[in-house]
């Protein structure tokens, strides 16, 4: 362990999430000093930043400057290949927000500078936080990147529903807070606990942790510690029966957020979940296999038959976000047998994201400043007369994260499922076909609602139509963004080529 | 891998890269969408006539134009390997014509946003091809679920009455099909411990180590239920007739007439040889669900009043013929399966097809508000009649149907004497609503309706244009019908393949143990699926 | 010539024959009717030749082939086996169809509908030749399809006559009921004999008759059933006369209802005796049971219906009857079975004097303006001259007077009847039989008397006038073949397979059969005339006993039943079971399904009450939860 953490010159090791920092804190300067032009130079600033970072990430990173697999910070972080896939994949995601902002906030009106600065310190944090290798490093990151969310939620603070949903995303992230600490503290206390075997000063990081609980499996306490962090976690992911809070808070939030909340924060939980169980609570497989599998098993029955009912758009997202989540953690219950789930759960991860952003983009273009932004089903009839386009890529979205071949989302399950089949887990793939087959109905519901001919009253003489809803234009930007979320989803479907080394059994 | 090969590939990609032009071009100029669509329908038919015409199976797997593509699943032993044997090369051709003759008819439909629809048809087409042309399991299932978004949003958007929880109900149900049929298939390859999804080297992994017979009951149960949802065997068959008398004409055409016979092609090719002994667990269940379809189907069938209903439960009952043939595990019954796939598939493609034409003439689909058409429109009604005569078995127009019928009773009747003694009522049942179909619609007197409706408007006899698909599919029928060797030879040299190592391996099972009946293997799977 | 070359352009010529009418005359009627004629001429020549000119062969080629190393191999060739039964029957179908197409020139000149009609009637020399010649099961059925397939389209002619189409269904549907049985039986003997090919079966049966079985002949015999329109299923043959009358001659007298007779001589080695037995007694049933029902009849084309139906009994009859002639050795070894001979022999003649009787009430339909009532006829025997004799003629034949052809065929049968108690036989059958020929002559006598003689009871009858050549030459040929034809020396030597199996009555029951022909013929048409009297214009039965008369004209209530199945039966259970699916299975099973999950979804969505206390209550039970499973409270 000791010298390679000893020496101090390791900040080259987290530079994304340094510059991320630096722009976000630009972006403030600029707003301050900027005047008038500056607000609007803002948004062009986050995202060409950003995407630069992307460029870095995906060349000159690809080794972390020569700290991939080491540890940084005298053992605070770890740089894994999962950890730089991560940072990509939140980097990306932050910039997809930060476009659906930049629709967004312009229809609604609402200040953006702060938007993208605390959206940029979120990314930058949960980045971290998918390289974190120890426990206080994973407290703070996820604090951070949890306050961030609090702000964002009610970021829409002239909507008393957006302010709703922001308390009471506090209160429930509260909780969920207090749950972890009190795990961690737990295992810490009896980590560091002399007499029992293992014991060692670092009781905090990973590695150690790991020989402990390996040596400690049916101790009490850890097992009690375990499963608080697991609950913890559960609620970040979204998983039964700490999922209650999703609907009301995705209703609430800016469509932006909402999208953040489904795709970046849902994988950073995930992200952690990964880590913890490849590292320290590896030991606790028997354990850990069961209470999973049961979560999964009632996350996707409850995900997919709560969000049967809805309506609202936004809850549906939620709801069907939470079935998505089930089949997440079937990957990661088959994670303890078969390492090789994790490239499947990450393959996951990454279609979701393509399929969300598309979908999350359409809402976007939909919301309209006169209502409430509030979005029922109806609200998308005639979408395939007069938006064509936004149709099309909204059925690839729907139909990617229904499962559907030839869109990415059913190679993603496809692997899940093919990993639990491997690792034998019989029962939950039973469960999962149920799951899906019951999906089917409300995305292809949402499809129909946005494709199909609706017999309409016929007007009389005389009876004056009410207004004529009025659709939203969309941009260059927009049509090649979405376009290519859309087009990626199809040809990832068809082509996995390009992540076959991701995929590699 | 040689020229053919990369004709067989292009099939399946002219379509499919047609229908991504049509879907990320916007608004092509009309012309253009006509040319384009024109090509991606007619070349699958044109390459799949030569590659039947130069079929040679050479080497000992009895396929031909072998090859493979890289996919990026080859970590999971998946591979996009293409090849036709005796058995897929009618019904790859079978796909060809079918989807020729419904996508002439759709670019002259004149439906609104054609270019769309003729994108989603297209899409529909090149999943067809891709069924019959993949040897790879995995792809085999993939390019059947092409379809399904297309024929829902399809559905929706040009359907008729009734179509959005038609629509709705067909789709869960091919999901839920299609699930179990991709879960039986995932047991297949783990349990074989081949290292690739390839039916070829499936086969030779069994061939070496068959797959246990728990195992096998099982799977088999997976893609019984699987398969039969797809094909609508009886009692899962309730989406076919809803569905198809919702669908535009074009997408019935496809779906009934070729998208279908994917269950049975399943079975046949994949099921029969892999898990044989699961097979012979299932055949009796097997054997009565598809009396059932054909006898309380059939019976059904005529009680029905609207066409494209009748039509649609018809073809139910025709499965049923088919599931059975299927119970027989005999090279007699699959290959009875197989020529009534491929007469079922034109003959019910020609029903849609003209009884929409008769749609067009009538403006209702209830055969009560019709009669004595035949005297506007006398070729029409000759082309139809022989549809339904077709579709009934009767040889002459129905030569291929008659003789795949026949197999089925002939494999039916070692398979057992009762059983064949009921199916054998079928002849009847088809002929009553077929010729009281006929009779409603063109003979007799004119219904009050009816002649209203023909005094308000004159009534044209079928256009050149409506004939061209019909001819198409009509002589097609014929010429097989007059010359079955040209398909059943090769045919039956790969059922041969296929049966020689079943049969060996239900011999081993004879010696070992007596086999359960199907009652106590259903109570047994629950308990042995966990 | 080639043979394969010749049976080749044998088949073509009327299929391409109907082909062209369809595809190309449709509209030119007159062409279309030449056209059709002319290649019949053809079509009789080439068949002359094969009949007279050419050696008995046979000749296949592949058709399908199915099975092989694994399974039991299945070879269907299309092939010919062409011998002195088949000879016979073609020469039947040439004679009576050639003349049918020349008298239809005639009769259809001013159908607006003709070409139709006469691709009609090539379709059907195309498929009742693939029925004589079929060297194996399946041809003989596809054909025997297809036959009941034109027969349909033919009984459709007048389509736009409700009654017309229903009989067209009605026919096709009954004959499909009898190939359900035909169609088993061919997979059973397929089962047994592992082939369909008629030498090689003949061959094997007479090898192991133990693979013989009842089961098997009387399956075989539904199709007879069905095509013969033996009872139960002869309701059809009545109703087809909705079609046009050369149609009822060629098809629904002549050649196709007789076709059942011909397959049955022709697979006669896998009759068993107890099949025979039960052939007999439907046969002579049916004889006996139409020979009555005639007499409620007053429609002229529906009284011959069911004398064919009679007549077709005593065929029947006669093949059931042959199962005592099998030990006397006649022929035996020779040729054909004696029944199977002797039924061919009726067949021959009655397809002479039928067609001719048909042909007559034909021309007399034309000049009466298609009146068909007997009784709006009457007094025709001086208008129509050519008619009136050789209605006569026919009337004889039937009746079976000494030495025209009828009495020959019809003689024989009754010896062969007559016979059977010697062999062990009942001797019912007999006396029904000879009862059947008085009754036969006797309804013959009502028709032809209340037709020809006293005076028109109605204009159309008043104006009747002799029909032209057309019509006429064939009428006289057909009465010249009813008063030979049964003189078998006549046709040469080139079936002798069938007539040496023939053995006609000598000495003392040869006088009686003498005596009864003559009286019953003859004495048949006295009588009728006496209870007929021409002079009245009601029928006498209908005034004295109206009960019993409507009884007959209603068939004795046999259509009653099948409409009763039809309506009450099966139409109620499809009713009743589509009404079932759309319960249970649309309705319990897949809404039931999805009405239940959408439950599930609405308690679920019940519980985002979206008040804070609520959710905490989640947490803390799910803390809960997840602490008992850590104190191993909870073990999965």
């Amino acid at each position: 362990m000791n010298g390679d953490y000893i020496d101090t010159n390791t900040w080259s090791a987290i530079l994304p999430e340094i510059s991320l920092v630096v722009l976000a804190l630009s972006l403030l300067l600029i707003d301050m000093f900027g005047g008038k032009t500056g607000k609007d130079v803002v948004v062009k600033v986050a995202v060409v930043g950003q995407l630069v970072l992307l460029g870095l990430g995906l060349t000159l990173l690809s080794d972390n400057l020569g700290f991939l697999n080491q540890e940084t910070f005298s053992g605070m972080l770890y740089h894994s290949d999962f950890g730089q896939v991560m940072r990509l994949f939140f980097l990306t995601s932050s910039i997809l927000t930060a476009f659906l902002g930049s629709i967004f906030l312009r229809k609604h009106g609402l200040p953006r500078t702060e938007f993208y600065a605390i959206l940029l310190l979120v990314t930058a944090a949960i980045m971290l936080l998918a390289q974190s290798n120890h426990f206080v490093m994973l407290f703070v990151a996820l604090e951070t990147v949890t306050i961030g969310f609090y702000v964002l939620v009610s970021y829409n603070r002239h909507r008393s529903n957006g302010l709703e949903a922001g308390l009471k995303y506090l209160i429930m992230g509260g909780f969920s807070t207090a749950i972890l600490l009190m795990g961690i503290v737990l295992i810490y206390g009896i980590a560091s606990a002399p007499g029992l075997a293992g014991v060692s000063g670092e009781a905090m990081k990973f590695s150690d942790l790991q020989l402990f609980l390996g040596l400690n499996s049916d101790n009490l306490i850890v097992r009690t510690g375990v499963l608080m962090v697991i609950a913890g976690v559960a609620f970040k992911i979204g998983s039964v029966p700490f999922q209650i809070w999703i609907p009301d808070v995705y209703q609430g939030a800016p469509t932006p957020v909402t999208a953040a909340l489904a795709v970046t924060s849902k994988t950073g939980g995930f992200a952690i979940l990964i880590v913890l169980v490849t590292g320290p609570f590896k030991p606790m497989a028997e354990l850990l296999v069961p209470v999973l599998s049961v979560m999964a098993m009632a996350t996707i029955l409850f995900g997919n038959i709560a969000a049967l009912t809805q309506r609202n758009v936004k809850r549906l997202m939620g709801l069907s976000g939470v079935s998505h989540t089930g089949y997440l953690l079937m990957g990661v219950v088959a994670m303890f047998t078969i390492p090789a789930a994790q490239n499947a759960v990450v393959f996951y991860l990454i279609t979701y994201l393509l399929a969300s952003y598309a979908v999350f983009g359409v809402m976007a273009h939909l919301s309209n400043a006169g209502k409430d932004d509030i979005q029922e089903l109806s609200d998308y009839q005639d979408l395939l007369n007069e938006k064509p386009f936004l149709s099309g890529v909204l059925v690839l979205g729907l139909g990617s994260l229904a499962g559907i071949p030839p869109l990415a989302g059913f190679i993603g399950k496809l692997l899940l499922f093919y990993a639990a089949f491997q690792a034998g887990l019989y029962s939950l793939l039973g469960v999962a076909i149920v799951g899906v087959v019951i999906s089917i109905y409300y995305y292809f519901g949402w499809i129909k609602e946005a494709t199909f001919r609706f017999w309409k009253i016929p007007l009389l003489e005389g009876d004056e139509t009410e207004a004529p809803k009025e659709w939203p234009e969309v941009s260059k930007l927009s049509k090649w963004t979405l376009g290519g979320l859309a087009l990626l989803t199809l040809l990832l479907g068809l082509y996995q080529g390009p992540l076959s080394s991701l995929i590699g059994g | 891998m040689n020229n053919y090969s990369i004709l067989l590939l292009s099939t399946i990609l002219v379509p499919l890269v047609i229908a991504i032009i049509f879907l990320g071009f916007g608004r092509l100029p009309k012309g253009v969408t006509q040319f384009l669509a024109t090509v991606g329908f007619c070349f699958p038919a044109l390459g799949a006539l030569i590659l039947w015409v130069n079929f040679r199976p050479l080497d000992a797997t009895g396929y031909d134009y072998l090859m493979t593509l890289p996919t990026g699943l080859e970590g999971l032993g998946i591979t996009l390997k293409l090849g036709l044997n005796g058995i897929s090369v009618p019904l790859f051709f079978l796909a060809g014509i079918v989807g020729l003759a419904s996508g002439i008819y759709a670019m002259q439909s004149g439906a609104e946003r054609i270019q769309q629809y003729l994108m989603l048809i297209l899409f529909m087409q090149a999943g067809l091809m891709g069924v019959f042309a993949s040897v790879d399991i995995f792809f085999f299932y993939f390019f059947h679920e092409l379809a399904l978004i297309p024929t829902f949003i399809c559905i929706g958007v040009w359907g008729g009455r009734d179509r959005h929880s038609a629509a709705m109900e067909m789709t869960i149900y091919l999901t839920l099909g299609a699930m179990l049929s991709l879960f039986g298939l995932l047991a297949i390859y783990f349990q074989s411990g081949a290292e690739s999804f390839d039916i070829i080297s499936l086969k030779s992994a069994v061939l070496n180590s068959p797959i246990d017979g728990g195992a096998q009951t099982i799977i088999f149960g997976l893609l019984l239920f699987g398969f039969g949802i797809l094909v609508s065997l009886f009692p899962f068959h309730s989406w076919a007739p809803r569905g198809y008398a919702a669908a535009p004409t074009s997408v019935a055409m496809l779906h009934a007439g070729v998208l279908k016979k994917f269950g049975l092609y399943g079975f046949i090719q994949v099921a029969l040889p892999l898990v044989p002994l699961g097979a012979n667990h299932w055949s009796m269940v097997l054997a009565w669900l598809g009396l059932g379809s054909v006898l309380i189907i059939g019976l059904i069938t005529i009680a029905q009043r609207d066409l494209k209903e009748m039509v649609g439960f018809s073809s139910v009952m025709h499965m049923g013929y088919c599931f059975l043939g299927i119970a027989c595990m005999s090279v007699l019954g699959s290959a009875g399966v197989i020529i009534t796939m491929v007469a079922h598939g034109l003959t019910v493609a020609l029903l849609f097809l003209l009884g929409h034409v008769v749609y067009k003439r009538t403006e209702t689909y209830d055969m009560d508000n019709m009669g004595g058409l035949v005297k506007h429109t006398p070729a029409l009604a000759a082309l139809f009649s022989a549809a339904v005569f077709a579709s009934i078995g009767l040889p002459g127009p129905g030569l291929l149907n008659f003789f795949g019928e026949f197999t089925v009773f002939i494999a039916l009747w070692e398979f057992s004497r009762p059983i064949t003694a009921i199916a054998v009522l079928g002849v009847i049942i088809s002929a009553i609503y077929g010729l009281r179909a006929i009779g409603h619609i063109f003979f007799g007197s004119p219904s009050e309706v009816f002649q209203k409706h023909l005094k308000e408007n004159s009534i044209k006899d079928i256009s050149t244009a409506e004939k061209i698909p019909v001819l198409l599919l009509i002589i097609t029928l014929f010429v097989i019908g007059f010359f079955p060797r040209m398909m059943t030879d090769d045919m039956n040299n790969s059922l041969e393949d296929n049966f020689s190592s079943i049969n060996s391996e239900l011999k081993q099972l004879a010696v070992e143990e007596a086999p359960k009946s199907p009652l106590e293997v259903t109570l047994s799977i629950e308990p042995s699926a966990k | 010539m080639d043979v394969a070359l010749i049976y080749k352009l044998f088949f073509l010529l009327p299929l391409v024959t109907a082909g062209i009418i369809a595809c190309f005359l449709r509209k030119k009627h007159t062409l279309a009717a030449v056209f059709s004629v002319v290649s019949a001429t053809v079509f009789s020549g080439l068949g002359l030749y094969l009949i007279f000119a050419s050696e008995r062969t046979a000749w296949s080629v592949s058709w399908l082939s199915l099975g092989g190393s694994e399974c039991r191999s299945f070879d269907l060739h299309f092939g010919v086996l062409f011998n002195d039964l088949s000879a016979l029957m073609l020469l039947v179908l040439i004679i009576v169809g050639l003349l049918v197409q020349v008298f239809s020139l005639g009769y259809m000149k001013d159908d607006p509908s003709k070409a139709r009609f006469f691709a009609g009637l090539s379709i059907f020399m195309f498929s009742m030749l693939g029925i004589v010649l079929a060297d194996n099961l399946v041809m003989i059925f596809i054909f025997w399809e297809l036959v009941g397939f034109s027969s349909y389209v033919l009984i459709n002619h007048y389509f736009d006559k409700p009654k017309a189409v229903a009989a067209s269904k009605k026919a096709f549907i009954v004959n499909r009921v009898g190939d359900f049985g035909f169609l088993l039986g061919i997979v059973f003997v397929y089962w047994q004999f592992g082939t369909f090919n008629l030498v090689e079966l003949e061959a094997k049966a007479a090898l192991s008759p133990g693979l013989l079985s009842t089961g098997m002949g009387l399956l075989l015999f539904c199709g007879v059933l069905g095509k013969s329109a033996q009872m139960p299923l002869h309701v059809w043959l009545p109703d087809a006369m909705e079609g046009p009358t050369p149609i009822s001659a060629l098809i629904h007298a002549a050649t196709m209802v007789a076709a059942g007779i011909y397959f049955t001589a022709r697979v006669y080695f896998l009759m068993t005796d107890e099949v025979l037995n039960v052939v007999m007694w439907i046969g002579t049933i049916t004889a006996l049971y139409a020979a009555i029902v005639a007499f409620g009849q007053n429609d002229i084309k529906k009284v011959l219906a069911f004398s064919t139906l009679s007549q077709l009994g005593y065929m029947v009859a006669a093949l059931g009857l042959g199962q005592y002639a099998r030990s006397t050795g006649h022929g035996v070894e020779a040729g054909l079975a004696t029944g199977a001979a002797v039924a061919m022999f009726h067949l021959t003649t009655h397809a002479f004097f039928k067609a001719l009787l048909f042909l007559n009430s034909g021309s007399i339909i034309h000049a009466c303006h298609h009146e068909q009532d007997i009784y709006k006829m009457g007094g025709l025997s001086g208008k129509m001259k050519l008619t009136f004799v050789t209605f006569t003629v026919g009337v004889l034949a039937i009746g079976g007077f000494p030495f025209l052809s009828g009495f020959f065929s019809k003689d024989s049968i009754l010896h062969l009847a007559h016979m059977a108690p010697q062999h062990g036989g009942s001797s019912v059958p007999y006396y029904i039989l000879l009862g059947t020929a008085g009754l036969t002559g006797l309804y013959m006598g009502r028709l032809y008397v209340v037709t020809f003689f006293g005076k028109a009871r109605s204009d159309n009858a008043d104006h009747a006038k002799e029909s032209g050549p057309a019509m006429v030459i064939p009428l006289l040929i057909l009465a010249v073949l009813s008063v030979i034809g049964g003189y078998t020396s006549i046709f040469g030597h080139g079936f002798d397979a069938v007539f040496h199996s023939i053995h006609v009555a000598e000495g003392s029951f040869k006088t009686l059969m003498i005596i009864t022909g003559s009286l019953f013929s003859v004495g048949g048409i006295l009588l009728a005339w006496i209870i007929w009297n021409p002079k009245k214009d009601t029928d006498a039965l209908e005034s004295s006993v109206p009960v019993l008369f409507k009884a007959l004209s209603k068939q004795l209530y046999f259509d009653a039943v099948y409409d009763w199945y039809v309506i009450k039966i099966q139409d109620r259970v499809s009713l009743i079971l589509s009404f079932l699916d759309q319960l249970f299975i649309s309705g319990l099973m897949v809404r039931g399904t999805a009405g239940l999950v959408g439950v599930f979804g609405i308690i679920s969505r019940s519980m985002h009450t979206g008040n804070l206390g609520g959710y905490a209550y989640w947490f803390a039970i799910g803390v809960l939860v997840l602490g008992a499973i850590a104190f191993g409270t909870f073990k999965f």
